[in-house]
């Protein structure tokens, strides 16, 4: 399951129209620490762009064209696949930890 | 007696359809007719190995294990003919293939150069890897190239070659870049930061002929007259689906292999997905084909299934891609057409849809700055369409609204008001929605 977090952070600048009163938004700090690296499947060409850029030498496209989160010990979440994927398939998103498989 | 599948092409379709029938099918046996020896690979991938941003093993999109996985028989040939009564395909060197079920998975190919001297060496179109590599053994760094053609493969060409150091000189024909799918400021922002990557843009120019000494390229003549020496030439003015085999068996096509909604075409036991397949639009009520990874992806799968026995219905979606253009990440959902026409394609290029093109009046929300830019196609109550430019935000939310065809009455009147308010709106809108789904 996926929790109804932020749905909209990227790492750097947030525009300010999602910065709503009634749906604040988690810190950068948060974000990184709570929040894994989450796939938009159906939008992955495969390219492997996100995983030639993995210093952790993850191979993110593996999990991402299978819709499947990041999920490797080994992760940083430093954002270098979300910010290099030419393709926008990546970013951050809180996800309920007891209900990965 | 396991069933024989027999797939034609090992594009991402292909793939795909063999991944989906040995999921449900263990025992049978699955065959993979291609002329490409090549490991799967990403076609989009290809750009990206063109402007040299990582090496060739990249472009692999399967581990050995998981090839091994598949029990694929890979056969290396080129189907010449298909023999619907007796139920095989035969290759052009002769050999014969059986099978119970058959998909063509065959793809699109680049148009030919239509001028004079485009069989010269050193003009090269995109299509594959083959290609790729003989396009990036002719860059010499220093050396001048010309691009001819508009859409997304144009540009990963100039775009390539620049990176690679070539002088490029990028000829459109009509006064600006992919003009049927961008605004006239979309065009221009493209444009800008092209010249501004090195690469010379001529708009309104046409390539007369090819020239050349001793069956290589020496230079270009167009249409005005004016001389342009290169060492490369590269094509890409579109793309035709490849549909001889099917046609000269007799199969129902149109501008690509007609499919019925299960995938079917009017033959029994075969099927056509990907590029080379045309299915029927509801929302337009004709049929459409669209160039696009993710439909061949979802196409696959379907047709794999449907193969297999499943019964699968396969829905036409919105068009989406995202691509880059000069650095920026565009995002292209639904339909956006750009309002003029595109005099530099004669056929659907790569990364396309047919579905873009038709055209609702639309609003540009939120252009605050040169690069990031909203643009909405809005309709009575949906939005129909919209074309993300920069900063990518707003392109989940937007493709699911659009794909959802959720009614945006209540601040319809906010989005054609337009400017950073309607921004703010469809923000507050979209939470509320997400919140209620």
């Amino acid at each position: 399951m996926v929790l109804p977090l932020p749905n909209i952070c990227s790492t750097d600048s947030v525009p300010d129209t999602f910065a709503l009163e009634d749906a604040p938004l988690a810190s950068k700090h948060e974000t990184l620490s709570l929040a894994q690296v989450v796939p938009e499947a159906g939008n992955c060409v495969q390219c492997g762009m996100c995983s030639y850029n993995c210093p952790m030498e993850i191979d993110v496209r593996a999990f991402a064209w299978r819709g499947k989160p990041i999920r490797d010990s080994h992760c940083l979440t430093c954002a270098e696949c979300v910010n290099r994927c030419p393709r926008g398939v990546l970013r951050f998103e809180r996800v309920s930890l007891l209900t990965l498989k | 007696m396991p069933t024989t599948h027999v797939i034609i092409g090992s594009g991402i379709a292909g793939l795909c359809a063999a991944e989906s029938t040995r999921q449900i099918d263990p025992q049978a046996v699955i065959r993979m007719v291609s002329e490409e020896p090549h490991e799967f690979y990403s076609r989009p991938g290809l750009a990206y190995f063109l402007r040299n941003d990582f090496p060739e093993s990249q472009l692999t999109i399967r581990t050995p294990e998981d090839v091994a996985a598949l029990n694929l028989q890979r056969v290396h040939g080129q189907a010449d003919k298909l023999a619907c009564d007796t139920h095989e395909i035969v290759l052009k060197d002769g050999r014969r293939v059986r099978y119970d079920r058959l998909l063509l998975a065959t793809g699109a190919l680049a148009v030919p150069p239509p001028f004079p001297g485009g069989n010269l060496a050193g003009v090269v179109t995109l299509d594959g890897l083959d290609d790729c590599r003989k396009i990036i053994a002719m860059a010499w760094s220093g050396y001048p190239a010309v691009v001819v053609g508009g859409g997304i493969t144009a540009l990963e060409l100039a775009e390539g070659l620049n990176a690679r150091g070539m002088k490029v000189e990028y000829f459109l024909r009509s006064t600006r870049y992919w003009a049927d799918v961008l605004d006239e400021t979309e065009s221009k922002i493209v444009m800008d930061r092209l010249r501004h990557e090195g690469i010379t843009i001529h708009t309104e120019t046409q390539v007369k002929q090819a020239i050349g000494s001793d069956g290589r390229l020496t230079g270009v003549e167009t249409q005005a007259g004016k001389h342009f020496p290169c060492e490369v030439l590269a094509v890409a003015i579109g793309v035709r689906p490849r549909i001889e085999l099917a046609k000269q068996a007799g199969l129902l096509v149109g501008k690509g292999i007609a499919v019925d909604q299960y995938l079917q075409t009017s033959a029994p036991d075969v099927f056509a997905a990907g590029d080379c397949a045309e299915v029927f639009d509801p929302v337009s009520g004709k049929p459409t084909l669209d160039v696009l990874w993710p439909t061949a992806i979802v196409q696959g799968r379907i047709a794999g299934a449907n193969m297999a026995g499943a019964a699968r219905p396969y829905v036409k979606g919105v068009p989406y891609n995202v691509t880059m253009l000069a650095g920026l990440k565009v995002s292209i959902i639904g339909a956006v057409s750009g309002g003029a026409a595109n005099e530099d394609l004669v056929a659907i290029t790569r990364g396309e849809s047919e579905a873009w093109r038709v055209v609702p009046k639309s609003w540009v929300v939120g252009a605050d700055d040169d690069v990031n830019r909203v643009r909405l196609v809005v309709g009575d109550c949906t939005i129909a369409g919209a074309l993300v430019m920069g900063d990518q935000t707003w392109s989940r939310p937007l493709q699911q609204l659009i794909i959802g065809k959720v009614d945006i009455t209540p601040i319809r009147p906010a989005l054609i008001a337009g400017g950073a308010e309607a921004l703010t709106q469809l923000a507050k809108f979209y939470r509320e929605w997400e919140k209620r789904v």
